[in-house]
Formats: structure tokens, C-alpha cells, sequence
């Protein structure tokens, strides 16, 4: 029971060589790894790894100094924003954050909006490829919010929505645009753990019931570990390693750049707070 | 939701009625001043609504409003004047020349799209004011084309020997002559109502979510597969449209224009007219385009009754009166009520239906 | 030849003072993220103020000139304070430079009123001489703008790069967030910055109503509405770009007008237009002017 009905399989994403420079610091160092089809693959590291810069040059916002990114064979660099979702690229956000002046089935609809035809002529007077386009636009929005559970949302402005169902609405949105890579930037953050158990079902349907690849980055440790076929470590925007989760977790470097880290952040607390 | 959908539609239908047969009906009673104050307001809101969309629905500002509306006013002129020495113009049937000149403004528009797809917000705001300034420029120089200075007479829009502003051949309603005042009245109104449908379809169409999604937040937009840019000039060229409708009908109701009617301060009115109508509300846009247009001639006509504005010799007069009610009235709605008249509605509607909350139309963020 | 020189002194000239207008507009954007369309009407508020006080009340030029920077400095600050500051709270920053588009109007048509169709004049020290050299001759007014023009502006340049306020309002342009939080007060960056917009204004304002021109009358707001171009030219967030900017504009508009018989087919008076047609230029090329940087994106 897929929502989409017929899907395309997941893509595979390449990764080589994508290095990123601002102002002199290199936030990503010729960072390469693959995620397979159809498959869960996290990224993590520390605050300040490189997750976010990896996640704007993914969906087009940021251009790489060097390297590439291909999307089943498709050269991903270069490409605006808006056609890299063509790709077949969808992206939630970590803010999970709503056009606040539409509803939200408005901003699902928004998800589709490169599949919609129609422009400025066929709304203003009502023709019929338009008509058709937006009732099958609503019907398939419908589908994916019930896929996720959100469907009873739909006719309420986005702006009013609790953070934990803007999170699910941002992620419906990101399925509408019938995506074959899914990228999710901290899906779980801010939740309590029934809702992150929830979070962790619903990445799983999508990558097995629709075939998605997904490309995961979380702090939810155990979260990242539950899911993941495949874990790359971020640390100083450089690869520290992809492997399956349980290498990931018996790695030293691993270790030294995640636990040593927070280690460190750790005694600097105990040592700024007197003890009581 | 389907209560809240109904209700709203209980609601609206009766009111929509009334209002329509009262508009209707003002001809048969009012006269020629509440008349052409009427179709001076209808003209412009439809350049009101025009510039709400770009402003209010997109998030971009556009002090050029002037010049589109100078577009389609001067284009008209060109394409309906029978030309002679000094002059120019191609004598082409006035319905054409009216459908031309509108045309030609929304490609004006479009020729401006490598920069108002680019510039964003303000950015847009300021560089746009260069369209005004050349427009002004070109105006004053152009003498063939604007008569300079002293202004050029505006052909009557006929179709055949209908005289659709004039008086051949006699029409009547209700025994009522339906001559210059009563037809401007019905035909600014109708083209209004067209245009307004127009403009409500376009905004809650694919278009219209494409353009609130950039404003609220145009990186996410691109993400999510939104042509940022070409959504941004095509939002420009249709506000240029409405603007340069405006201009047609505003020339064949003055009869007569001048260059220096189109200058900067009249796209600063339809600025005002959108926001007093709260910037992102259609039937906002046009009560501020109603408010914004009547007030200089009401100030005109009643100024004698208000003391010290006592007519052309008190450096109070209307025209000062009415600058310093626009100004303050854009400072004062911002500040306190950035949702202007459409917050009114809101307001009244929700007094009127308690416990249905209505999904309010929203202003710009940032 | 000494024509183009002398045009050249003149647009430098101009240019400079265009410059110092252009620049309260930068510094206010860099400390408040709005684009302050009012500060043709602060020039004319604060020239109007020195100019009523010496032709209407026959003060000293020295003596109006302190009133009427401290007036249009104050009134700037109470529009900060007062009106923008209330924005700044929701970030709606278009909101609050439509804002300012609504405050000009309502303070123009205020000033013009009182202007009228009067002229009037600063009684400035510069008076109505010429100065001759290398063969040309160039109203003493406009040195004077040149000089005191590039003098206020490298000390003004100093001030931002060496002064707290200079390392406080670069941080909020940054990212006001941060500043905020590493102790910059916002609202006193935000407040500097408007009365030093004011001041500026009325320095220029001073030298546009300054011989060869008759002197203060409502056409002055058009002129003062040019440094908006040379701002965006050099790039809104650029103290430099405002400089080369504000030269730009002033020289293309000396330039246009002293060439203008061979510009004749661009029709009359083409010069008012010039500065918006190089902006349209600049901006295609460049459409975060020549100076500008492209905001960095947060997602």
C-alpha cells in the first residue's frame, strides 16, 4: 500500500570530492560517499561537521568549490534549486518551517508544484488542463497526508500548527514532490521519545512500502543506529569514515572525534558549574 | 471545514447580492460628481489590485506603478490618434489600440524581468524607481507622442458608432439617459469585476501559492521546485497588466492628460491604496484604491465647509490635505494595523459569525 | 579640454556630495536592515532649518548651520526611536521602509508648504565667487563642497573603522543575533546611525542650495532623491560603495548636462534621468551593486 501508487525506485546518490570554502574556512573537504537505492543512510558528527553545508549543496542552495554529486548518474552541481528537485531531490528542513500565509494542504500543494501545469492564463480563466491538473494536485496531496497521518490538518493555516505536527507536515511536504532521494534534516530533533518512535516508523515505510533513498542527518544516536543501513561520519567537514552502524559505533576515530569532543563540552560544563 | 467553507458562502452570496444591485442602481439616482468619482475609483482600483498582488501576495515592491499606468494611457493615445504632422500616432480602431496598449504595458513589464526577477523586495523598490524617472523624462521629451507640456486629447473608445464613454447612440435605463457619467460608471465597474475574478483565480492557483511561498520564504520555495525568479517577473508583468489597464481607462476618463500626472507621487498613491487596504487583500486593495482616489475630489468639493482650507488661497488646500493623509495614513497603518481595511472586514465578519474562526489573509513577514 | 576639466571638478564635486546623503542611507541599512526612503525629506528638513534661520530670522550662517544638523539629527533619531524601532521587533523590515516611503511624503509635503515658492538662502561663507586655475573657473561653493565633502567623508570612513561604533554596526549587519547577544545594543547602533544620516544629509543639503544654484526650493528634493541610486550603485551594505557610487552619480550628471548638445537625440534635460539609467546598468550587471555582497543564505 504505497501512497503514491506507482513509484519510481530510489536513486543513488554519489558523492566525490565535494569540498565547500566560505571566507577562507572549509566547512566540507572533499567529503565522497555513496548511498545505495532504496536504502537509509545517516550522516552525523559533532555541531559544526559540515552536516548542514553537505545538505545546502545537495539541494542546490550552495555551490561547491569542487567535486560532484550525481543523482543516479545525473550531475547534480550547477543545477538552481528548483531543478534539482527535479532530479527527483526532496528536502525537509530542520526548522521544518511552514509558508505561514497558506494552509497547509497550501503548502503541500506547494510540494507538487513542479508536477502542476498551468500558469497564469489557465488560473484566471479557469481551463480545463488547469482544473485538471489542480484536482489531481489535491487528490495526491491528500494521499501523502494520509500516508502520514496529517490529513485531518489540511484545512488549517500552517502558521498555527504545533512544532511537532509542522515537523510532519514539512516532511509530507518533501514526500509530495515525489521525491527518489529524501533528504531529512533532523527529522526527530525536539521530540520526546514516543514521537521519535513514530518519526523512526514512518522513515522506514517510506525507504521499504515506497522505495525512497534516504539520506538521514539526526543527533538521535540511537535513532541514527536503529534505521541506517549505512553511517558517514562527519568531523571538520572531512569523511571519517561510511560503514554499517555497528563498525561505526566500534570505531576509535569515531569515538575520539564524537565522545572526545563531547567529553570535552562535558568537563568544560562540570567545571563552569560549581557544585552545589 | 465544510461548515467553515458554507458558512462563509451563507454569508457571502447575500452580501455580494446586495452590494451588486446597490452599484447597479447608484446610476439611476447619483449624480455626475458621484459618478465620475466612482469610475476614477473603479479605474484604479484595478491598478490597485494589480500592484497588491505584486506587493502584498509576492513581497516585492514596485515604485514604477506610474509608469506601467503611462504605458498603457500613451500607448492608447499612439495606436487610436489619427497622426498628422506633429503628432503621432496609427489610427487604429480604439478597441484594438485599447487591447494593444494593455499589451504593451505587460511587455514593458516583462522586458523589465532580468532585474525584477533578480532584485528582491526593497532592492526591486528602489531600482524601479528608475523606470519613473526615465518615463518622466521620455514624457516631457517626446512631444509628438505626449503633446509636452501642455498635454494631448485622449480618443474616444468606440466600437463601430457605439460610443462606449459617449452619448451616440441614446441609451436609457429605467427612463434614466445613460450618457458620459452613467457609462463610464458601468463600464470601469464591469471591466473591474472581470479583472478582480481574474485576480482571485490567478491567486488561488498553483500561481497565486507560488507566489506566497516566495514571500514567506523563497529559499524554501526553490527547494521545493518553485522558479523563484521567473514567478518574481512574471508576478511583475502581470501587476504591469493591471497598471496599464488602469491607464487606458484612466486617459479616456480624463478626456485630456499631461506628462507630469504620471510622475512618482502617483505610484506612491497606488503604494498607499495597497496599504491602507492591508497589502495583501483583493477587495482591501480596491476599498484603498476607493478611498485613496475619491479623497482629493471630496476634499475639493467640501473643502469650503472646513475651516481654514478655504479653497486654492489656503496653503492648507486639498491637495496638501490629501499628501499628508496618504503619508500619514501608510505610517500609521503600518505601525498600528499592517492588515489596514481588510483587517476591518476580518474583524466585523468574525463579530458577526462567532466560534468560525476565518483563515485571515496574511501580510508580508519581512 | 579644460571644459572636461572643469566638469570633472564639478561632478567630483557634486559627486561628494551625493556621497554624504548615500552614506546615511548605507549606514542606517547596514545598522537596521531598512532602506531609509526618507532622507531626501531629512535633507530638506534640516536645509529648510538653517535656511528659514538666516533669511527668514537673519541668524549667522554659523549659528543655523548647528541648528538645523542637531534638528534634523534629533527628528532622524525620533523616527528611529519612535517609529522603526517598533519593527525591528518582528524583523518586518519592508514594512518599515515602506514605512519611511509614507514619513517622506508627509514630511516633503510639510516642507514644501512652508517653502512655497519661496527661494531661500543659507547666507553660506562661501558666496558667489569663482575661483580661476588651470585655465578654468569653478564656483568657489563647489571647491568648498569638494573639500569639506571629502574631508567629512575620510573622517567619517576613520570613525567606522577605528570607533566602537564602527566594530558594533559592522556586527549587526553581520548578524544581529549574535551581536545582540555579545552585548552590542542594537537600539543605540540603530540610533547612532539615523542621526548621523540626518547630520550628513543637511551637510549636503547645505552645499546642493549653495551658489551657482538660486538656493533652497522644493526642486531640491529631487536632487537629494538621487543619492538612493548612488547607494544602490555602490552596493546598499558599502560605505565605500556609497562613496564611489555618489562620485558616479555626480559626474554622470555633470558629464550628461555639459555634453548635452551631443546628447541631444536622448531630448532635454537628460541629466535627471542619467544617475537611474546607470543604476539600472550597474544592477544588471551586478545586482547587488558594485560594492555589495550577496547575502549569505541560513537554512
Amino acid at each position: 500500500m504505497t501512497a503514491h501508487g506507482t513509484t519510481a525506485p530510489g536513486a543513488r546518490l554519489e558523492v566525490s570530492d565535494v569540498t565547500v570554502r566560505f571566507a577562507g574556512v572549509t566547512a566540507l573537504d572533499s567529503v565522497t560517499f555513496t548511498a545505495e537505492p532504496g536504502t537509509i543512510h545517516a550522516v552525523i558528527g559533532p555541531n559544526g561537521a559540515g552536516k548542514s553545508s553537505l545538505f545546502n549543496v545537495l539541494s542546490g542552495i550552495y555551490k561547491p568549490a569542487g567535486g560532484s554529486v550525481r543523482v543516479d548518474g545525473a550531475e547534480l552541481i550547477g543545477l538552481a534549486p528548483h531543478r534539482v528537485t527535479g532530479l527527483g531531490v526532496g528536502r525537509a528542513f530542520q526548522n521544518a518551517s511552514m509558508f505561514a500565509g497558506l494552509t497547509v494542504e497550501e503548502n503541500l500543494l506547494l510540494g507538487r508544484h513542479r508536477l502542476g501545469r498551468g500558469g497564469v492564463f489557465g488560473a484566471g480563466l479557469r481551463l480545463p488542463h488547469m482544473r485538471r491538473s489542480e484536482r489531481e494536485a489535491r487528490a495526491k496531496v491528500r494521499q501523502v497526508a494520509e500516508f502520514l497521518g496529517v490529513d485531518h490538518l489540511l484545512p488549517l493555516p500552517a502558521a498555527e500548527l504545533p512544532y511537532g505536527e509542522a515537523k510532519r507536515v514539512d516532511l509530507a511536504r518533501a514526500l509530495a514532490t515525489e521525491p527518489r532521494l529524501l533528504l531529512l534534516d533532523e527529522p526527530a530533533a525536539g521530540m520526546h521519545t514516543h514521537e521519535k518512535l513514530a518519526v523512526r516508523d514512518t522513515i522506514r515505510r517510506i525507504a521499504t512500502e515506497q522505495r525512497i533513498t534516504v539520506l538521514l542527518v539526526e543527533h538521535d544516536m540511537g535513532l541514527v543506529m536503529g534505521i541506517s543501513e549505512q553511517v558517514t561520519v562527519l568531523d571538520f567537514g572531512q569523511v571519517v569514515l561510511t560503514g554499517p552502524p555497528d563498525q561505526v559505533i566500534a570505531d576509535d576515530a569515531v569515538i575520539a572525534a564524537y565522545l572526545g569532543r563531547a567529553g570535552a563540552a562535558e568537563k568544560e560544563r562540570s567545571e563552569s558549574e560549581p557544585p552545589s | 471545514m465544510f461548515d467553515k467553507i458554507s458558512g462563509r458562502i451563507r454569508w457571502r452570496a447575500p452580501v455580494a447580492v446586495v452590494a451588486g444591485v446597490v452599484l447597479l442602481a447608484i446610476p439611476l439616482y447619483a449624480d455626475r460628481f458621484w459618478l465620475n468619482l466612482g469610475s476614477f475609483a473603479f479605474a484604479a482600483a484595478i491598478g490597485a489590485v494589480g500592484l497588491m498582488i505584486l506587493v502584498g501576495r509576492v513581497g516585492q515592491l514596485s515604485l514604477a506603478h506610474s509608469f506601467f499606468l503611462a504605458v498603457g494611457a500613451y500607448g492608447y493615445i499612439w495606436l487610436s490618434s489619427p497622426g498628422t504632422e506633429d503628432s503621432w500616432g496609427l489610427g487604429l480602431p480604439s478597441l484594438l489600440a485599447a487591447v494593444i496598449a494593455v499589451t504593451m504595458a505587460g511587455l514593458a513589464g516583462l522586458a523589465f524581468s532580468p532585474l525584477a526577477g533578480r532584485l528582491k523586495g526593497i532592492y526591486l523598490g528602489v531600482a524601479s524607481l528608475a523606470l519613473v524617472f526615465i518615463g518622466q523624462h521620455v514624457l516631457f521629451a517626446a512631444e509628438p507622442l505626449t503633446g509636452g507640456y501642455n498635454g494631448r486629447n485622449v480618443p474616444e473608445l468606440t466600437i463601430g458608432s457605439f460610443q462606449v464613454l459617449g452619448v451616440e447612440p441614446e441609451l436609457s435605463l429605467f427612463g434614466v439617459p445613460l450618457r458620459q457619467a452613467e457609462r463610464g460608471w458601468y463600464v470601469t465597474l464591469l471591466v473591474l469585476v472581470l479583472t478582480t475574478v481574474f485576480a482571485v483565480l490567478v491567486l488561488r492557483s498553483r500561481v497565486g501559492r507560488a507566489f506566497a511561498a516566495i514571500r514567506d520564504g523563497e529559499v524554501h520555495a526553490a527547494a521545493l521546485g518553485v522558479p523563484v525568479a521567473r514567478y518574481r517577473s512574471v508576478a511583475f508583468t502581470l501587476s504591469s497588466v493591471y497598471a496599464g489597464l488602469a491607464g487606458v481607462l484612466l486617459a479616456l476618463l480624463f478626456q485630456r492628460v499631461v506628462p507630469e500626472y504620471w510622475d512618482l507621487f502617483l505610484s506612491l498613491e497606488y503604494l498607499a491604496m495597497v496599504v491602507i487596504g492591508g497589502q495583501a487583500s483583493v477587495a482591501g486593495a480596491i476599498a484603498g484604491a476607493a478611498f485613496v482616489s475619491s479623497l482629493p475630489l471630496l476634499l475639493q468639493r467640501y473643502s469650503d465647509a472646513v475651516p481654514g482650507m478655504g479653497g486654492a488661497v489656503s496653503d492648507f488646500g486639498p491637495a496638501y490635505v490629501a499628501q499628508i493623509l496618504y503619508g500619514g495614513l501608510i505610517v500609521v497603518i503600518l505601525f498600528y494595523e499592517p492588515k489596514g481595511l481588510a483587517a476591518l472586514a476580518t474583524r466585523a465578519r468574525k463579530a458577526l459569525t462567532p466560534r468560525r474562526a476565518v483563515p485571515a489573509e496574511r501580510t508580508p513577514a519581512s | 579640454m579644460a571644459q572636461l576639466l572643469s566638469m570633472l571638478v564639478e561632478g567630483a564635486s557634486l559627486g561628494a556630495v551625493y556621497a554624504l546623503v548615500a552614506l546615511g542611507i548605507v549606514v542606517i541599512y547596514k545598522s537596521s536592515s531598512v532602506v531609509n526612503f526618507a532622507q531626501p525629506s531629512l535633507l530638506m528638513f534640516g536645509t529648510y532649518v538653517v535656511a528659514s534661520a538666516t533669511s527668514l530670522h537673519g541668524l549667522s550662517f554659523w549659528v543655523a548651520l548647528p541648528l538645523g544638523v542637531a534638528a534634523a539629527a534629533i527628528l532622524a533619531v525620533l523616527i528611529d526611536r519612535l517609529l522603526v524601532s517598533r519593527f525591528r521587533k518582528t524583523n518586518a523590515v519592508v514594512a518599515a521602509s515602506i514605512m519611511t516611503i509614507g514619513l517622506d511624503v508627509v514630511l516633503l509635503t510639510e516642507t514644501d508648504r512652508r517653502i512655497g515658492s519661496q527661494i531661500l538662502t543659507t547666507d553660506d561663507p562661501w558666496g558667489n565667487d569663482v575661483v580661476r586655475f588651470l585655465g578654468i573657473g569653478v564656483a568657489e561653493a563647489r571647491i568648498a563642497a569638494l573639500v569639506v565633502g571629502a574631508l567629512l567623508l575620510v573622517l567619517f570612513q576613520l570613525w567606522l573603522h577605528r570607533s566602537d561604533f564602527g566594530v558594533a554596526m559592522r556586527a549587526t549587519a553581520e548578524d544581529p543575533e549574535t551581536a545582540s547577544l555579545m552585548g552590542i545594543r542594537l537600539g543605540r547602533v540603530s540610533a547612532t546611525a539615523w542621526a548621523v544620516a540626518g547630520a550628513l544629509a543637511v551637510c549636503a543639503g547645505l552645499f546642493i542650495v549653495a551658489y551657482p544654484s538660486p538656493g533652497l526650493d522644493t526642486s531640491v528634493e529631487a536632487v537629494a532623491l538621487r543619492a538612493l541610486p548612488a547607494a544602490i550603485i555602490g552596493g546598499l551594505d558599502s560605505t565605500t560603495g556609497a562613496i564611489a557610487g555618489g562620485l558616479m552619480v555626480g559626474l554622470s550628471e555633470v558629464l550628461v548636462r555639459g555634453y548635452g548638445e551631443h546628447l541631444a537625440f536622448l531630448g532635454q534635460g537628460f541629466e535627471e534621468a542619467a544617475p537611474y539609467v546607470l543604476m539600472l546598468v550597474v544592477l544588471l550587471v551586478r545586482p547587488a551593486g558594485l560594492f555589495g555582497i550577496r547575502e549569505a543564505v541560513r537554512v
